[in-house]
């Protein structure tokens, strides 16, 4: 599943910490969703949304072709 | 903050003392055992509270609060459970064919039956934890 989290992180002008300090997460989670690594539970990505301010859809872009684990 | 330090330097303290019960009072070749056992738990009793003790003169409240949280918030965090979840799983199904190829060698090495039936019961009972698990989880998920 693609991801908006870097460009929107930085457009806003916050660090990776900062983010995941207000998100309560670590600072490897924010940069391993960023990557495309790992996806985010629900809780998490509903959490990130909220953040920007935005729904889960314009921040997450699930593509069905991919195979998802 | 206060309260912490004295039981650091109560841990020092009783860990000295052990070191000393074990080198003074059990010094005969009988008490060589409950020698070396006072010896090890005074070592890491007074190894541990000398060291809390330096680290709560070097970290003050606020940083200590900080580093709290921090790791609380590396214990939580979901992209860590998950990789020690899938650890877990990984490690307990390497072990599996591990103990199998274990009872191959030991009966090919002419090992005491009883032995293998041990090393037979571990597969058996990590059998009966996967299905206690799996049946416990599957009822909450």
């Amino acid at each position: 599943m693609k991801n908006r989290l870097e460009e929107l992180r930085k457009q806003q002008g916050i660090r990776q910490e900062e983010l995941a300090s207000a998100l309560e997460v670590s600072r490897q989670t924010i940069g391993s969703i960023e990557n495309g690594r790992y996806n985010p539970s629900i809780l998490l990505a509903y959490k990130i949304a909220r953040y920007f301010g935005m729904t889960i859809e314009e921040v997450f872009i699930f593509e069905e072709t991919k195979d998802e684990h | 903050m206060n309260t912490k330090r004295w039981f650091y330097g109560f841990l020092v303290l009783l860990g000295i003392g052990l070191l000393l019960v074990g080198v003074l009072v059990f010094n005969s070749s009988e008490t060589k055992m409950a020698s070396g056992l006072s010896f090890g738990i005074g070592a890491a009793t007074s190894g541990l509270g000398i060291g809390w003790l330096i680290r709560s003169f070097v970290v003050t409240s606020i940083e200590d609060e900080a580093i709290r949280k921090s790791k609380e918030i590396e214990i939580n965090d979901e992209r860590n459970t998950r990789i020690r979840e899938r650890t877990g799983y990984m490690v307990a199904r390497i072990m599996n064919y591990v103990l199998c190829v274990f009872i191959l060698i030991l009966g090919f090495m002419g090992a005491d039956r009883n032995i293998i039936l041990m090393v037979a019961g571990l597969i058996l009972l990590e059998g009966l934890l996967t299905i206690y698990f799996s049946s416990r989880y599957s009822k909450t998920m």
